[in-house]
């Protein structure tokens, strides 16, 4: 994934000097994990003493700032709340472990307690080191040996960390844990260590390591990532290869006629495809590209395009709305607001310039005030723009204000019976705030406004999945996907929806049918299920 | 169970009914042997504890549970919710302060991947 290559790449490795200096002391690990406290001639074979680091003067600071403890940590190490697929890789790691039989993670378990035996026998392991008057930190280029020893001793950075925010300053403590808790939790941790023995000792620890490693240089990617918003689109739209939409002579106005005589999704989009291929600064055809993609559960490729559109309008309304809820959608609640600021500016900008100053308020609030005075502008009738009330939908969504939520879409359907998407987006507020059967209502009538929305199919299967009907969803979500094979092509399309996917696996597993799951696994052709399910 | 004005609400939803199926929870239960006191804070200051019981129930209930939890965990109505999204881990959070925890602090990587089996499906705008 394009996330994936964007964390991997140089802005990672090559000049973020924190994550330089951490890889440099990562291969410790596998010292401290056989030989524990005594045996640092073993250091050999790590990385320090046969790499000479090259420290540079800001790695050196950095460095100084690291083990002085001074600063406030969290502000370097500031969390924004953007997308961490690494976080996935953590989650999953985490689980494959859990497989394993034991009830604990005995690695961290016995890393932490090694740490705690070593913290005892070295308790001011820093103060030691930054005493020293060999260890001018300028000459670190050499790396002098009581460094390294101390290091190798201690390089438990984690608990470093706590340890010494509790022990030092005393005023900010993360953990409510002191040196005698601490103690006691060990031994705990101990005995479950010792069961597992074998399972660390078989571990890959430099694996481990990574984590911690990803973790820092994430966080500061993530800070990076927070100050340039542009950083964060999800890279190129991917085409389906071998288009017949490309030879058509006006694709764009093919793509609109499909939609009216209510095509299918996937044929349509392959129409807009072919569209932007031929103009792509044709903003609008990138708009009605997302818009297809969205309803067609398509969300990255959603995403992808509209954020395409933008870059071609700023002031595409219809894209930045479709954009904001995506982004709601995948939980990038910040970006959403912004999109939704961007589209009150555009088309309500005296509402915006007459607002008051907001300037300690959070986006959120500020863009939420903006909306409702908007609102107030044109409050009934026939001058009440729904779209308003959409985006006020969303924002209270956002915020888990559920019922506002919902009378703000029921009172956008009031003077917009038909809009299916409406209908579409009031069930899924009924519906993550718990009331899957108003839910269903809701979805059905989109449904039948437009029998080919597969989002709304897919909305449906989710919801019979949470009231227990699990044979049903599966039947839901199977006649979604079977909506995006085009013609009787039953290869693999480029974007697929791996929410329709991976909710279909959990009605199976629901079902407790491991058969269906093994079937799904080799084969994503739904046909194969037809002898059982009706769709 | 939903409380207004916590988008943490809506996930604890989900995770109620995924362990209202039997194996779902007979699963979660042998995998994790612990019970998590989650107490969320919302931007409005309210504060909001929801047990978690993967030890013998296997429930979610709001308020606190009957026994000491194994774990306590402190943290704002956002912090949860990446941390269900997979937007942050436990370690992340634990780092940057946007995570406190009491009692066991094993258990705080444990939640990730509770919340990743425990969570979801949800409904798209």
């Amino acid at each position: 994934m394009a996330f994936q290559s964007m964390l991997n790449g140089t802005e990672c490795s090559g000049s973020n000097p924190l994550t330089g200096i951490l890889k440099q002391f990562s291969d410790d690990r596998s010292i401290q994990k056989d030989s524990f406290i005594q045996d640092v001639e073993r250091a050999g074979s790590s990385s320090f003493r046969t790499t000479k680091p090259h420290i540079d003067l800001e790695d050196q600071k950095l460095l100084s700032e690291f083990f002085d403890q001074q600063q406030d940590p969290s502000i370097i190490y500031k969390v924004p709340e953007f997308v961490d697929p690494r976080a996935q890789d953590w989650a999953l790691e985490f689980q494959n472990a859990r497989d394993v039989p034991q009830t604990w993670d005995p690695l961290d378990e016995a890393e932490m307690e090694q740490a705690f035996n070593r913290m005892n026998l070295h308790a001011n392991w820093n103060a030691e080191f930054l005493q020293n008057p060999e260890l001018n930190v300028s000459q670190l280029n050499e790396i002098p040996p009581e460094f390294e020893a101390a290091f190798q001793k201690n390089f438990d950075w984690a608990n470093e960390f706590v340890l010494n925010r509790d022990k030092g300053k005393g005023k900010e403590k993360i953990v409510e844990l002191d040196s005698t808790t601490w103690e006691e939790q060990f031994a705990a941790a101990q005995q479950d260590a010792e069961r597992s023995q074998d399972f660390i000792d078989s571990q890959d620890d430099k694996n481990l390591f990574k984590q911690f490693d990803d973790i820092w240089s994430q966080i500061q990617d993530d800070s990076i990532d927070f100050e340039n918003f542009k950083l964060r689109d999800l890279g190129d739209y991917q085409f389906e290869p071998d288009n017949p939409y490309l030879l058509h002579d006006d694709p764009f106005q093919e793509g609109l006629r499909l939609t009216e005589m209510g095509g299918s999704l996937s044929e349509i989009a392959l129409a807009f495809e072919a569209a932007v291929s031929k103009d792509s600064r044709n903003s609008d055809a990138w708009m009605f590209l997302g818009n297809t993609q969205a309803q067609n559960e398509k969300e990255e490729a959603a995403i992808r395009a509209l954020q395409k559109a933008v870059e071609m309008n700023g002031n595409n309304l219809t894209a930045l709305m479709s954009l904001a809820v995506s982004y709601t959608n995948e939980s990038y609640d910040q970006q959403a607001y912004l999109m939704l600021e961007r589209w009150i500016t555009a088309k309500y900008p005296d509402v915006v310039t007459r607002a008051a100053p907001m300037n300690n308020r959070d986006t959120h609030s500020r863009v939420t005030e903006l909306f409702i005075q908007a609102a107030r502008e044109a409050p009934e009738g026939h001058n009440m723009d729904p779209d308003v009330q959409v985006g006020l939908g969303v924002l209270f969504y956002g915020s888990g204000n559920f019922e506002k939520a919902v009378d703000c879409f029921v009172s956008a359907l009031n003077t917009r019976k038909d809009d299916y998407l409406l209908w579409n987006r009031l069930g899924a507020t009924l519906a993550n705030s718990g009331k899957s059967e108003d839910a269903i209502e809701a979805y059905h009538k989109a449904l039948d406004l437009k029998p080919t929305f597969v989002r709304a199919r897919y909305n449906l299967g989710v919801s019979c999945l949470n009231i227990g009907c699990y044979s049903e969803a599966a039947e839901h979500l199977l006649g979604a996907l079977s909506m995006h094979q085009i013609g009787s092509d039953n290869g693999e399309t480029k974007n697929v929806s791996n929410s329709l996917r991976d909710t279909l696996m959990r009605a199976f597993k629901m079902m407790e049918r491991d058969d269906l799951c093994e079937k799904l696994k080799t084969n994503i052709n739904v046909n194969q299920f037809r002898d059982e399910f009706d769709f | 169970m939903a409380i207004e004005g916590f988008k943490s609400s809506a996930i604890f939803d989900e995770i109620q009914t995924n362990v209202s199926n039997e194996k779902t929870r007979e699963d979660a239960i042998k995998k994790v042997k612990a019970t998590f006191e989650l107490k969320i804070k919302n931007p409005e200051g309210k504060e909001q504890i929801w047990t978690l019981d993967l030890k013998k129930e296997g429930t979610i209930k709001t308020g606190k549970g009957s026994a000491k939890p194994d774990i306590i965990m402190d943290m704002d109505d956002d912090t949860f919710v990446q941390l269900a999204s997979g937007k942050l881990n436990g370690q992340k959070a634990f780092m940057s302060g946007k995570l406190k925890i009491k009692g066991n602090m094993m258990l705080a990587t444990k939640l990730d991947g509770v919340l990743k089996s425990l969570t979801g499906p949800k409904a798209k705008l």
